[in-house]
């Protein structure tokens, strides 16, 4: 009956989700119902797949609107009707374009304009499908209009957005924060009425009684309407079908490319190869997967054409047939990866394969795919109303100050005047926490459908140029479109970086083959570095939680390393056997402990379910469940509601069948606990392999050619820690780092020798412009030769001659960075004073003497602060005077047990809840030499002593030791306070003169 | 030209000096004047707060924070101004020409005066006979312009005496701070210290070239002044350059009615003291303080006017285009400035007498029963804007007791 309602995907406008809409229908005994959000068509999904389970017949479309002004409402009549809306809406979301007023002709669409458009457009003439749309606050309109005639075309428009005063409230709020406005200044227009809520039948016949032919028209025209998905159990694959143009010359051409490719792999053709290789070639075609595999080989054919560098992971990781293609890396039979669990008959969904490229690459290669295939597009993403944000954007819309705001997020509540805001804040932000906020891409999947994308939502264009589904990865799989997952990852550039630099830095230097990664993985003295957890700057291995690891582990080999990756990931922390695989790897007689069944099942990681096919092997082979059952528990507990029951039951058939092969209660619960927890988090084993790979050619590089590969390490943006971390990491490998300098210095950084020149892309604020204007400049005309060859040579804005002053970058040609900026200023002014035109003789500069002016290292520190975001000067110069412990990272082996106080620079600090709820840290330090040192502290001391961002810190505390490693348990945390900026405090001194 | 000789005199912590005088128990106390409400700002404070790092200008709660033992007092204008009077009678009861630039500052020019009586001598009579009469305690500077003794002043306080002999200037200012040097605000002074001077001898050093191609013209003003050269004479009448009115609210608003109907009553009353004066404003400002303390200004010249129903658009405008950010509003104002005498001319297009007649009856009726006697309807809520003071009497402005922020 209702043609207009409106879920929260309207974005910042509804306020309903599916679900509530539904519920809402039910409750007034509403049969049909038509969706229509503003703009957008991304639940029409979800309602198709749920509206029937609540008995109502789903009809979809979109409520047109320029602003917050409706100009009509489109009803899909069909599938072939919901591709038009779609189109239409995508066509003008691409260009950005305002809406027509008088709707355009559709073939398969019913249009309904409202009361009030048909007036102001004075439309006479109908289309037969168009309709003229009356709300209830139109009928008093209606009985005195000439309209009234037209009895065939009126149908009942009635918006349905809120049901109550709160959903109106929420809804001001939600257009305050799109309009960006604050409340008392949100204009009636850009809102919706109170009235717009769902009437009951009974009230709608009341109100008509006089016009029961447009309640009778409503329902025929909704009668016309019909849309047609199938989903969950019920869909059907909607990718790209055929690569070729019939399966059957599909499997044809796979066939030939493994036989042909083979060899590349193989040298010695096993009969288990070949076996391995028909079984999956077998399950491959029966489960029409091959189009699949091909479009795969295709993307990583034009990688190779175009010498990008990429790596294959994902579950795909564990098949052959991607190993012969040159998909993936790691060869499956070697490590002994089993294929089939990952795709069984029961499995209808494919492998996933994960391709990184290069962050610089991916791009490219996105182009290409969407050059190559007719149908695709980006998948979507929903950014989702976060609490903190919500309460962000909310107190902005109340008018709170900034500083306010990150008090109250802080938790400090002790600003009284503003209570009231913050009250309603609170209220309000627990309501709308959870809606969809904006659209997004997804972070790499991209879709290749046989029918048009149009066909399933509407699509946009976010700034790449790429268009982009409105619906996110959950329903569409659910309707049966598989991503394909093109990621981008800084890993791969870096090595590929740090090895031009090596070749142009050290052009003789022996440099081995980086693909053929066999002498790293056995070469000890690359393995050792593993062991002590040395891997700053290495792919996937460097954050404080892998060295803890990989130290306790000993890790010392690339199988080790395979294990170690995953053993990292939640899952097999949450489930608590991380000790347990830890104290059974290193102490061989612990490994009796194991269950033997577990142990049988998974020998080499001593019982522990490390991989994502564990999880299949144990709920089959122990649990006693069907492949397709396990496969349920792998994807893991993340979904909600149905998957929820579907997970409920899998859990008592698993404990019924356990407790039936006699096991122990307490093992069975142990076991289920840990499945749980792996909830889709872990890796498959192939994927952790091909992780591997990568990290054996960072480390080789980083332990060979530690300079350059740092400097690739920070031309890429750097990894998990901030970029002083790596620079302090190049002082500690004997290498130096100077400011961006005007001779040396390039837009990125770069290396003479054993000097890291910073590049000018490393100062904030100065333009792309400025940079290159100085680089063509040096590049045509040579280096300056003084700072008035400068200031001829490069006319710069005077902002951006002080950002370069300041950070010293002419200090070969002028130490006294004040006497630069007097000259600067000096020019600035010259300049603006003479004309513009150009100059046949270079203007006569006066030599101004100057007073001497004082140079101090702080305020160089503080310049380089402010303007790089680190200094490179020893930051523990710049601490307050005062006596300090010297004890150093060395030291801790001999304080262990015992209280050490010692000094370190924050290197990052990661904060978790504990069980109780309360917070606690880890907290990583460099000591008086650069090197790295643990600590962890309690909630107790988290209360008394809070970490306070990046600085110097005092530490006292315990040393413990486990498994070699140490790490320091706090007691007393204390900041340093750095020494204060000369050029303020001046300011303060003064300020007592000023008071009178 | 022969030498000058000028004298600057200043009245010590001038508030809490008149509190004292009132009550003798203050004495040794540490004391604090100035707004005691939530918002209220230190106008005044006495020396012994200052080593607890209390400064005038600060906020009172903070200053209670930091000095929880400090008596504070809500000033009084009123009583202040009488002592400044009683003051200001002495001055002219003793030399030909003064200029008073604040309720507790003046300039005296003593040129010539030393051919019949020793300019020192006769100033520090002048001192005693103020502190002896008023019971005040006062400092001064005698220099040979202005600016150095008003520098001089500000270094021989509390209650002392200085005199910067000719020839001296340049040496007696090299030392200090460029903050004493009065012009170098805290916005210039950052912009010195970044450049490496902190203290006035490097701007003493320092080409004056190269000073005005980093300050403009105000470079040159404090080049002169850092080398002690100073003309600008000692002016007996203060002509007020503008008028202005704002408020601070109790409790941030982002409420725009109210926020309009404030602009609106403060509008009126502006006008009103503009008639009064027999004055035109030719330049609106308006301005907004946030609740983060950012404060915006947006100006714009008009045609010369003191009528309320052409300027109270035009502050409605500058206000529309200022209150732009997402922000609860901490203070609003309205500023005339580009003051000039005359009477509004009728527009020949849009005005008739009856609009005239209404500003002169309205006008009456606030001249007999006071400025509040009559106003908008829309404006009957706001508090406090209203003043029937012309502040066009030749007093320098009143600068509020008991201020918030």
């Amino acid at each position: 009956m209702y043609l207009n309602c409106h879920t929260y995907y309207s974005l910042r406008y509804g306020v309903l989700s599916v679900a509530q809409l539904l519920e809402l229908a039910k409750k007034n005994a509403i049969e049909q119902l038509a969706l229509t959000d503003i703009n957008s068509t991304s639940a029409c999904l979800e309602f198709v797949r749920e509206a029937p389970k609540v008995d109502v017949r789903p009809i979809v479309g979109a409520d047109i609107r320029n602003g917050n002004n409706r100009c009509y409402v489109c009803l899909a009549k069909n599938n072939s009707g919901f591709l038009e809306i779609n189109q239409f809406l995508t066509k003008h979301l691409h260009a950005k374009k305002e809406f027509p007023d008088v709707p355009p002709p559709f073939s398969d669409v019913i249009t309904i304009i409202p009361f009030e458009k048909v007036l102001e457009y004075e439309l006479e003439d109908f289309a037969p499908d168009w309709y003229i749309g009356i709300s209830l606050a139109d009928l008093n309109k209606l009985k005195f209009s000439h309209l009234r005639k037209h009895t065939e075309k009126l149908v009942l428009l009635q918006p349905v957005s809120f049901c109550n005063q709160t959903h109106l409230n929420i809804h001001r709020l939600l257009r305050c924060i799109d309009l960006n406005i604050v409340l008392s200044k949100l204009p009636e227009l850009e809102q919706g009425s109170a009235k717009d809520t769902m009437h009951s039948l009974e009230e709608l016949e009341r109100s008509f009684e006089d016009f029961g032919h447009i309640l009778t028209n409503t329902e025929d025209i909704l009668k016309m309407c019909h849309i047609d998905f199938k989903f969950d159990d019920g869909r059907e694959n909607q990718n790209q079908q055929t690569y070729l143009d019939t399966a059957s010359e599909d499997y044809d051409y796979l066939v030939s490319l493994v036989n042909e490719k083979i060899h590349n792999r193989y040298s010695e053709i096993t009969t288990t190869i070949t076996e391995r290789i028909e079984r999956e070639l077998d399950a491959i075609k029966q489960m029409d997967f091959v189009s699949y595999f091909l479009i795969n080989y295709d993307i990583i054919q034009y990688a190779i054409k175009k010498d990008y560098p990429y790596i294959g992971r994902g579950s795909g990781a564990n098949s052959v047939v991607a190993y012969i293609l040159g998909i993936t890396n790691v060869d499956p039979i070697e490590l002994d990866l089993y294929f089939e669990r990952f795709i069984n008959l029961y499995r209808s969904s494919p492998p996933d394969f994960d391709i990184d490229f290069s962050w610089k690459d991916r791009d490219d290669v996105t182009g290409y795919i969407f050059e190559r295939f007719a149908n695709t597009a980006l998948m979507g993403t929903y950014v989702t109303f976060q609490y903190k944000a919500v309460v962000r954007e909310l107190a902005k819309v109340f008018g709170l100050p900034k500083a306010e705001i990150d008090e109250f997020i802080k938790g400090n509540v002790q600003n009284k005047k503003n209570d009231q805001y913050f009250r309603l804040v609170t209220k309000y932000g627990k309501l709308i926490h959870g809606f969809p906020n904006y659209l997004s891409v997804h972070s790499g999947g991209i879709v290749i459908t046989k029918k048009p994308v149009q066909a399933y939502c509407a699509t946009f264009m976010p700034p790449k140029g790429f268009q982009t589904l409105q619906i996110d990865m959950h329903i569409a799989e659910a309707v049966g479109i598989y991503k394909f997952d093109i990621l981008a990852q800084r890993g791969l550039s870096k090595i590929k970086d740090a090895i031009e630099l090596i070749r142009e830095n050290q052009p003789n230097a022996p440099l081995m083959d980086i693909e053929d990664t066999t002498p790293f993985k056995e070469d000890p003295v690359i393995n050792d570095l593993l062991k002590v957890g040395d891997c700053m700057g290495v792919f996937y291995v460097e954050s404080p939680a892998m060295r803890t690891l990989m130290t306790r582990l000993q890790t010392q080999d690339y199988l080790g390393l395979v294990a170690a990756s995953s053993i990292i990931r939640p899952g097999v922390t949450n489930g608590g056997m991380k000790n347990a695989y830890i104290e059974r790897h290193r102490f061989p007689e612990k490994r009796i402990e194991a269950h033997p069944v577990l142990l049988e099942i998974m020998p080499e990681t001593y019982g522990v379910m490390v991989y994502q096919e564990d999880v299949l092997k144990v709920a089959h082979y122990f649990g006693g469940l069907s492949l397709a059952e396990a496969d349920v528990l792998r994807r893991g507990m993340s979904g909600k509601g149905r998957k929820k029951e579907k997970f409920d039951a899998l859990e008592q058939k698993f404990y019924e069948n356990c407790r039936e092969k006699g096991y122990e209660e307490k093992v069975i619960g142990e076991v289920w606990e840990q499945i749980k927890a792996f909830a889709g988090y872990a890796f498959a084993k192939g994927h952790s392999a091909s992780y591997a790979v990568e990290s054996y050619q960072s480390l080789y590089l980083k332990k060979y050619f530690p300079l350059e590969f740092m400097t690739a390490v920070l031309n890429n943006g750097g990894g998990f820690y901030h970029i002083d971390t790596y620079i302090n990491e190049i002082f500690r490998c004997g290498g130096k780092v100077e400011n961006p300098c005007i001779n040396n210095s390039d837009h990125g950084n770069c290396i003479k020798g054993k000097t890291v020149y910073l590049g000018f892309g490393m100062i904030k604020d100065l333009d792309y412009r400025s940079i290159q204007k100085i680089l063509n400049e040096r590049q045509l005309y040579g280096a300056f030769k003084s700072f008035n060859d400068f200031l001829d040579r490069c006319k710069l804005g005077l902002e951006q001659l002080l950002l370069l002053i300041r950070i010293n970058v002419f200090r070969t040609l002028e130490p006294n960075k004040h006497r630069l900026m007097w000259f600067a200023h000096l020019n600035n002014h010259t300049l603006k004073n003479l004309n513009s035109h150009p100059q046949l003789f270079k203007p006569k500069r006066v030599n101004y003497s100057l007073p001497t002016l004082k140079s101090e290292q702080i305020i160089d520190a503080y310049d380089n602060l402010e303007l790089l975001g680190f200094t490179l000067h020893d930051d523990f110069k710049f601490i307050k005077p005062g006596r300090y412990p010297e004890t150093k990272e060395k030291d801790l082996r001999r304080y262990v047990n015992k209280t050490i106080a010692i000094i370190g620079k924050l290197v990052t600090s990661k904060t978790t809840k504990t069980s109780k709820g309360d917070y606690m840290a880890f907290s990583t330090f460099l000591d008086l030499d650069g090197v790295c040192f643990d600590s962890v502290q309690f909630p107790k001391v988290m209360a008394r002593y809070p970490i306070q961002g990046a600085g110097i810190y005092f530490i006292k505390g315990i040393v413990s030791e486990d498994l070699g490693y140490y790490a320091i348990t706090t007691e007393q945390i204390l900041k340093i306070p750095r020494l204060p900026d000369p050029r303020f405090t001046e300011e303060q001194k003064t300020q007592k003169s000023l008071s009178q | 030209m022969a030498n000058k000789s000028i004298l600057h005199l200043d009245l010590d912590t001038f508030f809490v000096s008149v509190e004292r005088l009132l009550n003798s128990e203050l004495l040794k106390k540490p004391v604090l004047v100035g707004g005691t409400g939530g918002r209220g700002v230190v106008a005044a404070c006495s020396y012994e707060t200052r080593s607890f790092g209390i400064r005038s200008g600060m906020s009172m709660k903070v200053a209670r924070q930091l000095c929880p033992q400090a008596i504070v007092i809500r000033g009084n204008a009123g009583t202040y101004m009488k002592y400044s009077n009683i003051i200001t009678d002495i001055i002219r009861d003793s030399v030909p020409l003064f200029e008073k630039t604040s309720v507790d500052e003046f300039y005296v020019d003593l040129t010539g005066m030393d051919r019949f009586f020793g300019n020192y001598k006769f100033a520090t009579e002048l001192r005693r006979r103020i502190i002896r009469e008023s019971g005040l305690p006062i400092s001064f500077g005698l220099s040979k312009n202005k600016v150095v003794s008003k520098v001089a002043t500000g270094e021989a306080k509390p209650n002392n005496q200085m005199k910067i002999d000719h020839g001296f200037e340049k040496e007696f200012l090299a030392p200090l701070p460029i903050r004493k040097i009065p012009m170098i605000g805290k916005a210039s002074a950052q912009t010195l210290i970044h450049l490496g001077i902190d203290h006035v001898k490097l701007i003493q050093e320092m080409p004056v070239e190269m000073l005005t191609s980093v300050m403009g013209k105000n470079g040159q003003t404090i080049w002169n002044r850092a080398n002690g050269i100073d003309h600008t004479p000692v002016i007996p009448y203060c002509e007020r350059k503008s008028i202005s009115n704002e408020r601070t609210f109790n409790l941030d608003t982002i409420d725009v009615q109210r926020l309009r109907d404030t602009l609106t009553a403060m509008t009126d009353t502006l006008c009103y003291q503009l008639r009064l004066g027999n004055k035109m404003t030719g330049c609106v400002s308006v301005k907004i303080r946030y609740s983060d303390f950012q404060t915006y200004n947006k100006q714009i010249r008009i045609p010369y006017t003191s009528a309320d129903h052409i300027l109270t658009p035009i502050v409605m405008e500058l206000f529309n285009k200022l209150y732009e950010r997402r922000i609860l509003v901490r203070l609003i104002g309205v500023k005339f400035s580009h003051i000039v005498g005359g009477h509004y001319q009728i527009n020949l297009f849009d005005d008739n007498e009856k609009t005239l007649n209404l500003y002169r009856s309205l006008d009456h009726i606030r001249n007999r029963f006071g400025a509040g006697s009559v106003m908008k309807a829309s404006t009957l809520d706001v508090k406090t804007v209203i003043s029937g003071r012309n502040p066009f009497d030749g007093e320098p402005p009143i600068l509020l007791a008991h201020r918030n922020q």
